[in-house]
């Protein structure tokens, strides 16, 4: 067949199929281009997404600090807001609360949390509770105040006192009992309500490392607290406090005045004593006794004042201005200023050196002039803040006060002991002299008693050893 | 006539491939060689190449991208964390302490026992909270001792100066009406009612637009 096919037959033939390959391969070359193509774009997609990873890989260690930190600070921060389980706590500690505060609960209801879905739980449910109560203005005060200052969030959100239904007062501990109405709110932190915490790699190293900034970071939450101080001598508000025709309340005027004179009285010696301790140039010993003098002094006025007022005792209004402003102020402030506690002052619970060089100076030279009491009083006073540790330095000195101590002791109860000398037998020739003491014979070196041995006798002087302390007894 | 060539095959001229063929078909060879020979240039080479770029960039991204993910869940707490911690600021920042406020009420009534200037008391208060923006009103009715009006101004001058009136941004005007109890000594009151509203705790989120009326339909023939 090809022998038949012509020259020109043939080289068609050659040229149309090499033409058709050539078509073929150009067309699997436009195939493999549109590939190409496609492929550089999904490379440059790829490229662009892997910039964008880069970016964010950039900013991990950054934001991994800043999960550790918040983490750690929210732990911190959602104390105030307990789980559900730490409702019941919070019910035993309002049951405290009412106990110390002295109110009586007539209604108690607890609110179920507000979910706005009843399956799904919010993170953060708010929870009312209802109260209703009866207490004096202070008893609802302290009630309140203990509320508020407890670690728990809880937000007084409405309340009202009104009068008792009564056609006289009730009274507890002196003062007029109200009905009250308390609407509080707190809420309940639920911490696996969404969410899911990331597993951080070396999470506690990098906790370590990020210490101070978590501390720093550690932004106290704002929540307000108050320290209630009681009624300090105010009368209650919701109380007329005009006296009922034909019933004058309290004692005579004369006999309140009589009270508040000697408070008065009292509180000039207290600031007496407090500007004794202002001044600068006392001793360790004196700072010592008149601060001691000045915190039982507050101490034991302050249990007056609050029988004077659990008692009402002081009712005229002229007295009674004058009982706030010249007793229970400056009582107060007295308190607030810390009995007497100079500003400064070192937090070390013991003496420095010098002040305990400054006590054995001072004991050793009463010891000398023989005024024991003196002396055992000056350690006395100061004895629990010798208590220093063998570590510290001061230990030596804080011993050295502690023997002349139980020097002092011994010669006072050496002098306390009964040793009627009657006479005594010098020899200065050879033997022993001795002594007739409480009608018996001693000689020396003999033993009085088990802690008693007579050492030495002269014409003017017996010289003693009492445990182990060598004492001259003159004649 | 018959020509007969007695020529062996090989020789015989017209058995020959002819040069024309033989050109066209060594053409159409080097054609069809360089036209596979671009087809695997592109192919295996530029095609082959891209490949194995793909894949190592493929691999890289896979890599990348678990980096990635750990940081979007990072960030995720992150934010959560964040939110957490203002939800919780702004629940402390909302509440009130009444026991304070109740206290220094009951001091600027005592007047330090002053009572020249006003002796005052109160049938009860009543305290109510807003729950979205968590201003308080505080309801005082009161009276003063005596017949004098100035009373219950000075009283009020006085609650001026507190520190909780920092914070209230609204009070009744100083006022109030005569009143006699015989039962009492003094007999005469004023008595008034002191109401004093507070400012927000919470900041209101703004409230939404409401929407534009519709257009009224035209009939579409301007």
């Amino acid at each position: 067949m090809a022998n038949k096919m012509t020259e020109k037959q043939k080289m068609m033939a050659v040229g149309g199929v090499a033409l058709g390959i050539c078509l073929v391969a150009a067309g699997g070359v436009y195939w493999a281009s549109g590939l190409i193509e496609e492929l550089e774009q999904t490379i440059a997609q790829k490229k662009t997404d892997i910039a964008a990873c880069e970016q964010k890989i950039a900013k991990i260690p950054a934001t991994e600090q800043e999960v550790v930190i918040l983490r750690e600070n929210l732990g911190e921060y959602v104390k105030i807001l307990p789980e559900e389980q730490g409702l019941e706590d919070f019910v035993k500690m309002l049951y405290q609360f009412e106990q110390s505060s002295g109110i009586q609960t007539i209604n108690f209801q607890p609110g179920r949390p507000a979910r706005k879905n009843d399956k799904q739980v919010e993170r953060f449910e708010r929870i009312e509770y209802q109260y209703e109560l009866t207490a004096t203005l202070w008893q609802f005060l302290k009630f309140i105040n203990s509320i508020e200052n407890y670690e728990r969030l809880v937000a007084i959100t409405d309340y009202s006192i009104a009068h008792l239904n009564e056609r006289e007062p009730i009274l507890r501990d002196g003062d007029t009992v109200h009905t009250i109405k308390l609407t509080m709110e707190t809420y309940t932190y639920n911490p696996n309500s969404s969410g899911q915490e990331v597993t951080i790699p070396d999470y506690n190293d990098k906790k370590d490392q990020l210490r101070e900034e978590i501390v720093k970071r550690m932004q106290p939450i704002r929540i307000d607290k108050y320290e209630h101080r009681g009624p300090r001598g105010r009368r209650d508000i919701f109380v007329d406090p005009r006296e009922r025709e034909g019933q004058a309340e309290g004692a005579p005027v004369e006999e309140q005045r009589a009270i508040l004179e000697k408070f008065l009285g009292e509180m000039q010696r207290l600031k007496a004593v407090s500007q004794k301790l202002a001044k600068t140039d006392l001793t360790i010993f004196d700072q010592f006794t008149f601060e001691r003098e000045l915190k039982e002094g507050i101490a034991k006025l302050e249990e007056q004042v609050a029988e004077v007022n659990g008692k009402q005792q002081i009712t005229s209004p002229q007295v009674r201005q004058r009982w706030i402003k010249e007793v229970l102020e400056p009582l107060a402030d007295m308190k607030a200023a810390g009995g007497g506690k100079r500003d400064g002052e070192t937090r070390d619970p013991y003496l420095s050196g010098d002040e305990m060089q400054q006590l054995v100076d001072s004991m050793t030279q009463l010891l000398g002039e023989g005024d024991l009491q003196s002396a055992s009083d000056r350690y006395e006073a100061i004895a629990q803040r010798l208590l220093v540790p063998e570590s510290d330095p001061r230990y030596s000195m804080a011993v050295t006060a502690k023997a002349l101590h139980v020097r002092v002791r011994t010669a006072m109860e050496f002098s306390q002991l009964e040793l009627k000398i009657q006479g005594v037998v010098v020899n200065h020739d050879s033997g022993r002299a001795g002594l007739l003491l409480n009608g018996n014979v001693f000689e020396e070196g003999e033993y009085i008693s088990d802690e008693l041995m007579l050492r030495r006798v002269e014409e003017e002087q017996v010289w003693f050893v009492f445990r182990g302390l060598t004492l001259i007894k003159t004649l | 006539m018959i020509r007969i060539n007695l020529l062996p095959a090989e020789y015989r001229r017209g058995n020959r491939i002819p040069p024309k063929v033989l050109a066209a078909t060594f053409g159409s060879a080097l054609a069809v060689a360089a036209s596979i020979g671009w087809f695997g240039v592109v192919y295996f080479g530029e095609l082959g190449d891209l490949e194995r770029h793909d894949t190592a960039v493929t691999a890289e991204l896979t890599q990348k991208k678990t980096k990635a993910s750990y940081y979007d869940k990072l960030e995720v707490n992150r934010v959560d964390y964040a939110m957490r911690v203002q939800t919780i600021q702004d629940i402390g920042k909302s509440r009130r302490v009444w026991s304070k406020f109740m206290d220094e009420v009951v001091d600027v009534v005592n007047n330090s026992g002053d009572s020249e200037r006003h002796l005052a008391w109160f049938e009860g208060v009543t305290v109510k909270t807003d729950k979205k923006n968590r201003a308080a009103t505080v309801t005082l009715p009161g009276a003063v001792q005596g017949a004098e009006m100035s009373k219950v101004a000075n009283l009020h001058e006085d609650i001026q100066r507190t520190p909780f009136y920092a914070d209230v941004a609204t009070k009744t005007a100083p006022g109030g009406k005569y009143a006699e109890d015989k039962d009492r000594v003094p007999p005469d009151s004023f008595e008034f009612q002191l109401q004093m509203q507070f400012k927000p705790m919470v900041a209101e989120p703004p409230k939404k637009k409401p929407a534009a009326n519709p257009k009224p339909a035209g009939n579409g023939n301007k």
